[in-house]
């Protein structure tokens, strides 16, 4: 009972940072339908935005956080304007596959750019409360995960704010629900798209920031990230935030039983299997829309 | 009178097939025109490639004097231009207040003005009763009003309704021709496809009757309906 206990608990604390790392590129399938293969290196600038932040600026944690999500928001808002905005002006037909296919050489540009500029050292971020902790006695945590848990909560929190409580996120959920007509009432589809791409920069780089800490950071990490946060979305529904939320949590469960119950040599298979399984069940993930919009 | 809505030759084509062929549609400040014709006739994409949602394959289209024949439909030089859509434009998830009210938002309105005035366009059309609803709980007939509330606030130049009246009580029809009356009153140019011809012959100035993608003919409600090319094409 205890096992079954502590493995809930780590596995919680970990799918929040997958539900914050998955956000963004739901948010932005939901709003453009575009698949960012380079999501993962927004991480990767972010992680590497804190490192250098409390490396060789000697800023607090904090600091370095916020930092994390200034250049995240930068790698997105650049992202969308160069990258993507030049495809939907051009309203080719096939611009899905253009997008597939310039986001993800984009992705292995800023790879090759990061190995050249940083190197391939791993890199370590200090932790934020290296206190391990014990909580009812009888679960042990690591206080690094647990304000990391925190403080991706407060920023999942934040982005559900903005999504239904200001103008931004109505018009957000408009264009996820209906392009054209947000298109035709006035909606500048070209500012809400760039919005999407900072914001969810923000929230990759403050997630990746959040994980440094608990991992290394090198120019490699984002694939990693993005394989996650595509089981996350996948199996939470393409472009549902609420779902991110839920299938992120249900990841870092599975995974984190799966590495106890069963064996933890087969910890990155877990995720993939999760998808596949959901899929079966469910082929739209669970708050995802059985059909597709025009 | 000034022209909001100037469309000359416009062409749209689909791999061979041409759905619209070289028609003109000049709408003046306050002019109300009547679109109609049979069913394939290339009503809805004339004002697809009007409003921007598809691209003409040839011709050119000004608004406001701007050319806007290749701007998207969120383009600024577009947003003189409101347009509906015939299966509804709503966003079922917001509420009817939000939906009314990102059309002024998107016109630069602040927040809370934007709220304001979309509670009192809602009244204006009767649906102050289900502002906080999601749309997507609300009437078809309920559904088609919101557009006439975001016209409301929206204030555009012109206007593209797409069969506004189809599965709408008397009473919405009403409502409808009542709002329309009052914002030709202050230049409002309408283009409007509909296949209730007595409710559209009431209201519009001018009849632009379409066959096949192509001009069949145009002038008053009285011309098109004694023209034979018109009864023979559908209307008798």
């Amino acid at each position: 009972m205890t096992l079954l206990a502590q493995t809930l608990v780590l596995g919680v604390l970990q799918g929040g940072l997958y539900a914050l790392m998955a956000m963004g590129l739901s948010l932005i399938f939901g709003v453009l339908r575009a698949v960012n293969f380079a999501h993962g290196e927004m991480a990767m600038f972010g992680a590497y935005a804190a490192f250098f932040a409390v490396s060789v600026l000697g800023a607090p944690l904090p600091l370095a956080i916020v930092a994390a999500g200034l250049v995240g928001a930068v790698t997105g808002f650049l992202t969308n304007r160069f990258i993507l905005a030049p495809i939907y002006r051009r309203r080719m037909d096939n611009r899905d596959e253009f997008v597939v296919v310039s986001t993800f050489m984009l992705s292995q540009f800023l790879i090759a750019a990061a190995t050249l500029v940083f190197g391939t050292a791993y890199r370590r971020v200090p932790g934020f409360w290296d206190q391990n902790l014990r909580l009812f006695g009888i679960i042990f945590l690591s206080g690094n995960r647990l304000v990391a848990f925190a403080a991706a909560m407060l920023a999942v929190g934040a982005l559900f704010y903005v999504v239904h409580r200001t103008d931004v996120g109505r018009a957000w959920r408009a264009l996820t629900q209906n392009p054209l007509g947000a298109a035709s009432v006035g909606i500048d589809v070209r500012r809400y798209a760039d919005l999407a791409f900072a914001t969810a920069g923000a929230l990759t780089g403050v997630a990746a920031a959040l994980m440094a800490p608990l991992g290394v950071v090198y120019p490699g990490l984002g694939v990693t990230v993005v394989v996650k946060a595509f089981v996350v979305v996948i199996v939470g529904g393409l472009g549902s935030i609420p779902g991110a939320l839920v299938a992120g949590l249900l990841l870092g469960v599975v995974e984190a039983a799966g590495s106890v119950f069963v064996s933890s040599s087969y910890t990155e298979a877990y995720g993939p299997m999760l998808m596949i399984a959901v899929l079966l069940c469910r082929p739209a993930g669970l708050f995802g829309l059985t059909q597709r919009r025009v | 009178m000034k022209a909001i809505l100037n469309a000359v030759g416009i062409r749209k084509s689909f791999g061979l097939l041409c759905v619209v062929d070289g028609v003109d549609l000049t709408v003046a400040a306050g002019e109300t025109v009547a679109l109609v014709g049979p069913n394939g006739a290339g009503k809805t994409t004339l004002l697809n490639v009007l409003s921007g949602q598809l691209r003409a394959t040839g011709g050119a289209i000004r608004l406001c004097g701007r050319d806007v024949t290749q701007r998207h439909p969120s383009h600024p030089d577009r947003r003189a231009l409101l347009r509906s859509f015939q299966n509804g434009g709503v966003f079922g998830k917001l509420d009817a207040v939000d939906n009314v009210a990102l059309a002024a938002v998107a016109r630069g309105v602040t927040p809370t003005a934007a709220r304001t005035a979309g509670l009192e366009a809602l009244e204006r059309v009767g649906l102050r009763a289900v502002a906080t609803k999601r749309a997507d709980t609300l009437s078809g007939g309920q559904r088609k009003l919101i557009d006439f509330a975001r016209l409301l606030v929206a204030k555009p130049s012109v206007v593209l309704l797409d069969e506004p009246t189809a599965g709408v009580s008397p009473a919405i029809m009403q409502t409808m021709r009542d709002i329309l009356a009052h914002e030709r009153q202050r230049g409002l140019a309408a283009v409007i496809v509909s296949h209730d011809l007595p409710w559209i012959y009431h209201l519009c100035d001018r009849v632009l009757v379409l066959g096949n993608g192509r001009r069949l003919a145009e002038g008053s409600p009285a011309e098109v309906s004694a023209d034979p090319r018109v009864q023979e094409a559908y209307l008798v």
